[in-house]
């Protein structure tokens, strides 16, 4: 198994935590795994992007048209790291999968036809929302997983993303686990 | 090893070098923290307890002291660490070149993380450089496995041959997660056991010679070795048509970039590959062999050309030397996939060229918000940083090296060098500057972490060489960009042994510092105040450097607030613009700034109409002659009354807020003084024919004489007693008040041709009859008549009139009152009687129920050893044998018991030689039925003097108008005069323009300059104090109490000329009246302001409506609305640029809720008042 994965948001969402998520997954799954960060200066507020390579990879970073998944906490983020993403091809169609209020324009009608070109699916959900609901802001990017490992054809399952975040929650397992439940609510059923 | 029987884990590359640290045996690490290296210390730490080893871990205050003391680990045989990113090498180069030579016993590693591609560094240097350069073998791994697995090697290869060796990641080493395979401890751990060698460990000249040789040796024997090292090897290429027409050859994380793009550029299993873990020494026979089947290499590595240009063959090498790489940037893997099929393509290797990405270029055309780096939402440096651009906009900002460096986004950073020069760099501006004659505000920034790695130095040769600036140092108790390590203030050290503390503020004052504020900018107006003390200081004659330590918590270390802080939580409120047409178009006119004056409060509660902010603007200026021309436009007696008013435009003044009450008073007396009399500048006006009586001249009646006979009426003055000047001669005492100043004064009523007549009476030996030629009578006759108390026993002889006496000791009789005087009451006069029969030698009691004297008289009272008796008061008088009086005592508020008793009710006595009551007079209206006017107490007047008879006025203490004080006299008799004149012919009163806005002062021609302003005076909350430097109020000099009460000599000497232009120049805001200080051009984001024809000028189409001028006028001469609401100027989300502010494409600003933290301070940022607390809910747009 092979997959290429950009994760995007903004500093402070919990780009990381997902990743680590994901990274645990390949763990259980004993797949190797490669994986980048980007640190620096914005703690808060920046951009950040973070490439997870599962299978055999030797770098750690993922070319611009490779990627077979894209998880975007914030919409101008998935706009920016949309390039990443491949058409679709032997490895079947790459997905976009994005927390965006119902209202924003994704994706923006100027790409809107070439995304669709490509073949690259796209999921949206307003994650946003339910972590607020929770007042739990922060967890938006579980919403998100729970939302996308619910969608047929996400290389990851439901279970194995409770499983992996369970064990890497801590004190915040419940939360953490509900936050994954109301992702998933938002998939239907 | 066989790694199958590891446990495998997904580690950050940094963490896969500390799991080799440990597991290698390594004992003892020193690091200081930069990206990329900062996880290696901490996971360290992490792995010792996990393993159980004895780990010695500590963040060093720098990269050179974390280098030597490792270095002194590894003299005493144990496997040391040390790691710091590649521009910390530079800071230990000097503990490098050394420890080549010199080397080590027990292994040392040191770890240099480089960054190419700059994620968070300021140069690109390639570490394996200098490592050549030092003579230091180095290691490149290419992947965090390969990173931990060559620690144990590298160590065993150190103490082979004793030297440190270099192990050099690069940021895709570091911040890369891999599973990697982890093991047990499999060194063992050593004893320390230095063994002294002093040709060694403490080389000479001489010595060293040899141990460069032995270096050289030993580097020799290292390259040797390194051909047989497990990561480097040849990968040859499946199709074997030798030689090759291209070799690659790849050293470190380039290996792993090329070995995943081969493919998609259909050069997989064609080329042959040469990987490179050791670059220095470079295994030039193994380079050389793998040549022997190439046509012609290229060469990929990172950052520089390490291997490059160690490579001597006989065939064409590419790379960056040739130009076939680029010689800047990160080679990431889409930068080698497009290199290496240009070198295969170029060498006849046919390749593919992946084609271009549609999506790239559709998403540039989108032209996404830039999310440039920004301090987290609540970061304290943000407030230091907007407090500081705001406040001092020209000033020159050297910054320094941390998460600080971002107040470049704010304007308030202009120079980032390496760590601590800042410091250095306000030194240097400021002697360049000084050379010129010229001293710019120089405010410097660095963090509490970077000052304590290299910031003392600079400040040590600051002190020193006497430079002057401010240094800002921003105290969050970590070292936060690196991810908080422990600062040496922080009390906390790397593995938790015990450790001390290293004061800041003491750090800083032994560097030669006096001047050490802390402070806290989340009170913006506050730190203002600090900020330009602290620049006040720096430009002080005996000032110097002054630091100003400002201090708060890093919201992320924190997660949030600090402990104890209320969250603010906050919103932005949204109306409909203010009567704009177009939502999105420039305010309406009415909402937009305009420069208008405003009537200061000193003038507006100055009775006798004194343009009081002109006065000081005159004054200031050193122009005492003109202030006294401008005093004499409303009234003749500006050294009089500098002497004797009770100065309401000082209560009134705004600067009582910062530092005490400008010295008004003074002010108006030097001006009296040393201008040219009221004789050069007034004359009488050309004669009207008409003819007024003015019976009484006193303050009110002079006035009133003064302003009528410069209106060409025909004045005749009668007065009762033998001269002239009312209370100001007979009742207010020559230590106040001398004669000389006076008489001076009313020498004007000859020059304006005023008829005196002294000793006439009205009613005695002026009858009423006399004055009916006169087309209008004024009656200013005083309240002479003495108010008695009415207890028995005051007939007794011995209980007399503070207000006779007075009299009687100005006519020259001064009777002799005994050794123990009573005075009765708490007003002037009281003071006066008091403090004159003090001066014949008797104690004196004040008993009285309300102090209503001026503050200043009754303090020089005290000072003449006066004894003053709140609310006691007398309750009868008994005489005494001996001639002497008893005084009965009662507390104001006691009440008698029941039943009568012969004595009046007291609750103590005291005898007294002569008791003087002070209660005050009423007018004696013994005139006025002759008159016509209803008999009373005082003559009933309008706010202009006019009674029920049209040819009759009164003013003064003898009517209902200006009693009381000699200012309320002069007020009256200008109201008068005025409304005199307007029934003789002359203009009608515009009270309106003539009254300074709601005050009591009115201006004598309602011509006057400034008639027009009649918006009310700024208050103190509407003065912007912090721009004001603190200058205390000039005291006046006094005379010494017991000096002073030998004679009538006069106590308060006032102020001499310079000192009250000193006091006016330096102290007077000019509240509400522009001065043209230029700050609203200065702090006006978009520069809409300009200047021109001494006017200020606004562009309506660079307004943006933001209010900041207004807000920031220091003295409220800028008139514009506050809005309350969000009107998209982008102030906000310009200068104090929080990632929470989000600015929609229509301008209009929200909160996001979901990165705020609530600390509030925008709140005090929006000038239009749009930003405020939260009152329950989420912002609503509409």
């Amino acid at each position: 198994m092979k997959c290429q994965t950009v994760i995007a948001g903004i500093g402070g969402q919990g780009v990381l935590f997902a990743a680590k998520i994901l990274t645990e997954i390949a763990r259980r799954r004993e797949v190797p795994v490669l994986g980048s960060q980007t640190f620096g200066m914005a703690q808060r507020g920046g951009s950040v992007t973070t490439h997870l390579k599962m299978g055999e990879f030797e770098s750690p970073l993922i070319c611009e048209g490779d990627a077979d998944l894209l998880l975007a906490l914030d919409a101008v983020e998935a706009h920016r790291t949309l390039p990443f993403l491949r058409a679709r091809g032997k490895g079947g169609a790459p997905a976009c999968v994005v927390n965006a209020r119902e209202d924003a324009a994704f994706p923006d009608p100027r790409v809107a036809g070439l995304v669709a070109d490509m073949g690259i699916v796209v999921h949206r959900c307003n994650a946003d929302r339910e972590a607020l609901a929770m007042k739990l802001p922060l967890v938006a990017n579980l919403v998100l997983l729970g939302f996308a490992s619910s969608r047929p054809g996400f290389p990851f399952a439901y279970a194995e993303v409770c499983e992996a975040t369970a064990a890497l929650s801590g004190p915040h397992r419940t939360t953490n686990l509900e936050a994954l439940e109301r992702g998933r609510a938002l998939s239907g059923p | 090893m066989d790694t199958r029987t590891l446990e495998h884990r997904v580690l950050l590359g940094n963490e896969a070098i500390s799991r080799g640290l440990v597991e290698a045996g390594c004992q003892f690490m020193s690091a200081y923290p930069g990206t990329p290296s900062s996880e290696i210390l901490p996971a360290v730490v992490r792995y010792r307890a996990e393993l159980g080893v004895d780990f010695y871990a500590e963040w060093s205050t720098n990269e050179k002291v974390a280098l030597e003391t490792a270095l002194a680990a590894a003299y005493t045989g144990k496997r040391a660490a040390v790691a710091m990113k590649q521009v910390g090498l530079n800071v230990a180069a000097d503990p490098a070149l050394s420890a080549a030579y010199i080397g080590v016993a027990g292994g040392l590693l040191l770890i240099v993380a480089d960054d190419p591609g700059l994620h968070s560094s300021q140069t690109e240097q390639d570490s394996r450089l200098f490592a050549l350069f030092a003579k230091i073998p180095a290691l490149d791994p290419a992947s965090p496995q390969e990173a931990r697995d060559m620690v144990a090697r590298a160590f065993e290869l150190s103490e082979r041959h004793q030297v440190p060796v270099l192990l050099r990641p690069t940021v895709r080493v570091c911040h890369s997660e891999q599973s990697i395979a982890c093991g047990p401890v499999v060194a063992p751990l050593r004893p320390a056991d230095f063994q002294k060698n002093p040709r060694r460990w403490a080389a000479t000249p001489a010595a060293r010679m040899q141990l460069h040789r032995e270096l050289n040796l030993k580097l020799a024997a290292i390259e040797d070795e390194f051909a047989a090292w497990p990561g480097n090897f040849a990968i040859p290429a499946r199709d074997a048509a030798r030689p090759a027409p291209l070799g690659i050859v790849a050293a470190g994380v380039c290996f792993s970039h090329l070995s995943d793009v081969l493919e998609s550029v259909g050069l997989a299993g064609r080329l042959p590959i040469l990987k490179i873990a050791t670059p220095y020494p470079l295994p030039r026979r193994l380079v050389a062999d793998f040549a022997k089947g190439c046509e012609r290499l290229l060469v990929l590595e990172e950052t520089d050309v390490a291997v490059e240009m160690q490579i001597r063959l006989g065939i064409p090498v590419w790379g960056r030397l040739s130009g076939h790489v680029p010689s800047h940037g990160e080679l990431t893997p889409a930068v080698i996939e497009g290199l290496v099929a240009a070198a295969a393509e170029q060498a006849g290797l046919p390749a593919r060229q992946r084609p271009p990405n549609p999506l790239r270029e559709a998403v540039a055309a989108l032209q996404l918000p830039i999310r440039r780096p920004t301090l987290c939402p609540g970061c304290g440096h943000r407030a230091v940083f907007y407090e500081l651009r705001r406040a001092f906009p020209d000033a020159l900002f050297p910054g320094d090296i941390g998460c600080y460096t971002l107040g470049l986004n704010q304007g308030a950073v202009d120079t980032v060098h390496d760590m601590g020069a800042s410091i250095s760099m306000a030194s240097g501006f400021y002697h360049a500057y000084k050379q010129d004659g010229r001293t710019p505000p120089i405010f410097a920034t660095i963090g509490d972490g970077t000052f304590f790695h290299s910031g003392a130095a600079g400040l040590e040769n600051a002190v020193y060489n006497g430079a002057r600036f401010v240094l800002l140092v921003l105290d969050n108790g970590t070292t936060g960009m690196t991810g908080a390590q422990p600062t040496p203030e922080a009390g906390a050290t790397a593995d938790g042994h015990p450790g001390g503390i290293v004061s800041l503020v003491n750090l800083i004052r032994g560097c030669g510092v006096g001047y050490v504020e802390q402070a806290d900018p989340h009170d913006l107006a506050g730190f203002q105040r600090i900020l330009l003390d602290a620049l006040d200081h720096s430009r002080a004659a005996d000032g110097g450097i002054a630091v100003v330590l400002a201090r708060y918590v890093c919201v992320t270390e924190m997660k949030g607030l600090a402990a104890g802080q209320q969250p603010i939580p906050v919103e932005v409120r949204h109306a409909p613009r203010p009567r704009a047409a177009d939502a999105a178009g420039p305010l309406d006119a009415a909402w937009m700034p305009r420069h208008v004056d405003r009537v200061s409060p000193c003038a507006e509660a100055c009775p006798a109409g004194n343009d009081i902010e002109r006065l000081m603007l005159l004054a200031g200026a050193g122009r005492l002659d003109e202030a006294a021309h401008l005093l004499y436009e409303e009234h003749p007696f500006p050294a009089t009354l500098g002497r004797v008013c009770p100065h309401p435009c000082e209560t009134a003044c705004n600067r009582t807020a910062l530092d005490g009450a400008l010295s008004i008073n003074a002010i108006e007396r030097a001006a009296g003084d040393s201008g040219r009399s009221a004789a050069h500048w007034v004359t009488p006006g050309a004669p009207t024919g008409r003819r007024v009586a003015v019976i009484g001249a006193g303050p009110a009646g002079l006035t009133a004489a003064y302003h009528l006979a410069r209106r060409g009426h025909g004045v005749e003055v009668f007065e009762a007693l033998p001269e002239i000047g009312g209370m100001l001669r007979w009742a207010i005492t020559e230590y106040r008040l001398p004669p000389a100043v006076l008489g001076r004064e009313l020498d004007v009523f000859a020059r304006l041709g005023v008829t005196l007549h002294t000793g006439m009476r009205l009613g005695d030996n002026l009858a009423w009859r006399a004055l009916d030629d006169f087309d209008a009578v004024y009656l200013a006759t005083g309240a002479w008549q003495q108010r008695a108390l009415g207890l028995p026993g005051e007939d007794c002889g011995r209980v007399g009139f503070g207000l006779d006496f007075l009299r009687q000791v100005r006519s020259g009789n001064a009777p002799r009152l005994g050794a123990r005087v009573a005075i009765v009451g708490g007003g002037n006069t009281a003071i006066d009687a008091a403090r004159t029969a003090r001066r014949q030698g008797a104690a004196i009691d004040v008993y009285y129920d309300v102090l209503l004297a001026i503050p200043e008289e009754v303090d020089a009272a005290r000072a003449e050893g006066i004894a003053f008796h709140e609310a006691i008061v007398p309750a009868g008088f008994e005489p005494q044998p001996d001639g002497s009086v008893r005084v009965l005592l009662r507390p104001l508020a006691a009440r008698a018991p029941q039943g009568a008793t012969s004595r009046p009710f007291h609750t103590e006595s005291r005898s007294a030689d002569q008791v003087l009551v002070c209660i005050g007079g009423d007018a004696d209206l013994g005139y006025a039925p002759a008159a016509g006017l209803p008999a009373g107490r005082r003559i009933a007047v309008d706010a202009w003097g006019r009674t029920a008879d049209p040819r009759i006025f009164a003013g003064g203490d003898a009517s209902s108008l200006g009693a009381g004080t000699v200012v309320g006299a002069i007020n009256a008799g200008k109201r008068a005069a005025l409304a005199m004149d307007e029934r003789l012919g002359g203009p009608a009163i515009a009270a309106e323009a003539m009254q300074f806005a709601r005050g009591p002062g009115v201006v004598s021609c309602a011509a006057a300059p400034r008639n027009a302003q009649q918006k009310a005076a700024p208050g103190p909350q509407e003065v912007r104090l912090t721009y004001f430097r603190r200058r205390p109020r000039t005291p006046s000099p006094h005379r010494a109490p017991q000096e002073s009460i030998r004679d009538f000599g006069e106590v308060n000497f006032g102020l001499d000329p310079a000192g009250a232009t000193a006091e006016a120049g330096e102290r007077c805001f000019h509240c509400g009246v522009c001065t043209h200080c230029d700050i609203c051009l200065d702090v006006c984001p978009t520069r809409a302001i300009s200047l021109a024809d001494g006017r200020y000028r606004i562009d309506p189409a660079k307004c943006t409506g933001c209010r900041l001028c207004a807000a920031e006028c220091p003295r409220s001469a800028i008139s514009m609305p506050q809005t309350g609401s969000c009107v998209a100027c982008g102030y906000c989300t310009t200068w104090f640029e929080c990632p929470s502010l989000l600015r929609a494409p229509d301008g209009l600003v929200s909160i996001d809720e979901r990165t705020c933290i609530a600390c509030g301070v925008c709140i005090q940022v929006c000038p239009q008042g749009a930003i405020r607390p939260r009152a329950g809910g989420m912002e609503v747009r509409p």
